[in-house]
């Protein structure tokens, strides 16, 4: 039940972040929604889910960007495997708590995303973490305030291993 | 006890599993290109294209009383225009005949709606809800009325890939509507384009617009692009530094049109064109009158006698073919 209910999600947070994000834009900054669902499951379900998670959100957004195959792919396997390594350390029921992992987590995120994008082209590093990045983050967090606490009420979507 | 609990770790299953997914998405990365992924992309596409399209349809509908009312006034403005533009269209065929050049391609345009953009940091890569299914292929230019957006990059049945100028694997061969230099337009991070391959102390000012220069293939020649905004020449390097602003506001589009090549344009036999006909007659007719104002010394072609003259005056005589007539009566 769960198994299907996730990759429907999944499904559902690829074409949000796909077709939805643009709508929502602020400036151009785009608000990550598959980080955001990304970040709860491996947080609140576990390194496994969040290993598979990563993996096939990855897969899905990169058939979408054919010239940078295999970057998100990288990027989310790592990130849901990570967050659902370190996920055992923190109090997971604290809304404030998973909040401030949330946002240390995708900064790391967008850091590495950056490096790996312009990886021929290091004067851009800076000015495009500084530009993008890190507005992004804030975004993303704002609206991972308000996605939490729905995702949280998805039956059988939290069940303990 | 810790030593054997990092080794249990290390060795489980789970993490001998993340060990393989990792080498297969940083192999992905690494070879790109060289993947081949038909299939799957069509079953992705097919997997996303149903909530992409509610999500864009359900968007579009509170937009839909505000751009009825803009596109009225557009349209009102834009069929003035496209008269203007088929009497300078047939003017531009015979004239391209009389002086030898290759008649000019007609080119169709498919819609095709945004369906969505790549989830990337920045605007590189579009989706649109035209495929193969309605003749959209791989490398065909996209455009927009204000100018170009990309070209196509992958196509499902479905739904299309357009990769925009704002990416770093998007080039294009430029031409300043100016001064005619030549260059290439690329994207290496930041707020605007940069045109590249100019070499030092070329004529290439602030303000001067740029279009397609036809060079490549993929890209039809004059096709607006940008508009130069800042020309810096550094004497240490050989090609001067250009920033280009795309007339396309990326942020901002939800339709795009995509050229497809069609048959080349024959032009019609003289006897059929009327306007061309009319223009022969006149030239006939002059050879045997005192040379008209404007034109010069008279040139063979198709066993008919042509004045040289300049494009204006041949203008004009599509304009007041009444008043010529007229004249040439008298």
């Amino acid at each position: 039940m769960r198994l299907l209910l996730v990759t429907i999600l999944t499904i559902l947070f690829v074409t949000l972040q796909i077709s939805l994000s643009p709508v929502v834009s602020i400036c151009s900054i785009l608000p990550n929604f598959i980080l955001i669902f990304l970040f709860f499951i491996a947080f609140s379900v576990g390194q496994t889910c969040g290993m598979w998670v990563g993996f096939f959100s990855g897969f899905l957004c990169d058939m979408f960007d054919p010239p940078h195959f295999g970057l998100n792919l990288t990027l989310f396997l790592l990130f849901g495997f990570i967050v659902g390594s370190i996920r055992a350390k923190f109090y997971k029921d604290n809304l404030f708590v998973s909040l401030i992992i949330f946002v240390i987590s995708i900064f790391i995120y967008e850091i590495f995303y950056t490096l790996l994008l312009w990886q021929f082209s290091p004067g851009v590093y800076f000015l495009n973490i500084l530009r993008y990045s890190i507005p992004r983050v804030l975004y993303s967090s704002v609206i991972g305030i308000f996605l939490f606490p729905l995702l949280k009420r998805i039956p059988f979507l939290t069940v303990k291993n | 006890m810790l030593k054997g609990s990092k080794k249990s770790y290390f060795s489980s299953q789970n993490f001998i599993i993340f060990l393989i997914l990792l080498l297969f998405s940083i192999s992905s990365y690494v070879v790109k290109g060289e993947f081949k992924l038909g299939t799957v992309r069509n079953i992705a596409s097919v997997l996303l294209y149903p909530s992409q399209k509610v999500i864009t349809s359900t968007k579009n509908l509170f937009s839909v009383y505000r751009d009825n009312k803009v596109l009225r006034r557009k349209i009102a403005m834009i069929s003035l225009e496209i008269q203007r533009c088929k009497n300078m269209k047939k003017e531009n065929i015979i004239l391209r005949e009389l002086f030898g050049f290759k008649p000019i391609l007609n080119f169709n345009l498919i819609p095709g709606e945004i369906i969505g953009k790549n989830p990337g940091l920045y605007n590189k890569i579009f989706i649109i809800d035209s495929g193969l299914k309605n003749g959209v292929k791989k490398k065909l230019p996209v455009i927009v009325a204000k100018g170009l957006v990309g070209k196509i990059i992958e196509s499902t049945s479905n739904t299309s890939q357009v990769l925009t100028l704002y990416n770093r694997n998007s080039y294009v061969s430029v031409t300043d509507l100016r001064s005619r230099v030549h260059g290439i337009i690329k994207w290496q991070g930041g707020k605007f384009l940069i045109l590249d391959d100019v070499s030092l102390h070329s004529d290439i000012k602030f303000g001067d617009t740029l279009i397609t220069s036809g060079l490549g293939g993929v890209f039809p020649k004059g096709i607006f692009v940008g508009s130069v905004i800042k020309v810096s020449e550094n004497p240490r390097k050989i090609v001067m530094q250009i920033d280009v602003k795309p007339f396309v506001d990326y942020s901002l589009l939800e339709n795009v049109f995509v050229i497809v090549e069609s048959k080349i344009s024959h032009l019609i036999p003289y006897s059929k064109k009327d306007t061309l006909s009319v223009l022969l007659i006149h030239f006939d007719l002059f050879v045997n009158i005192e040379k008209p104002k404007g034109f010069s010394e008279v040139f063979m072609s198709r066993s008919k006698n042509f004045f040289h003259c300049s494009p204006e005056v041949i203008q004009q005589f599509f304009l007041n073919k009444e008043i010529l007539n007229e004249t040439l009566v008298k």
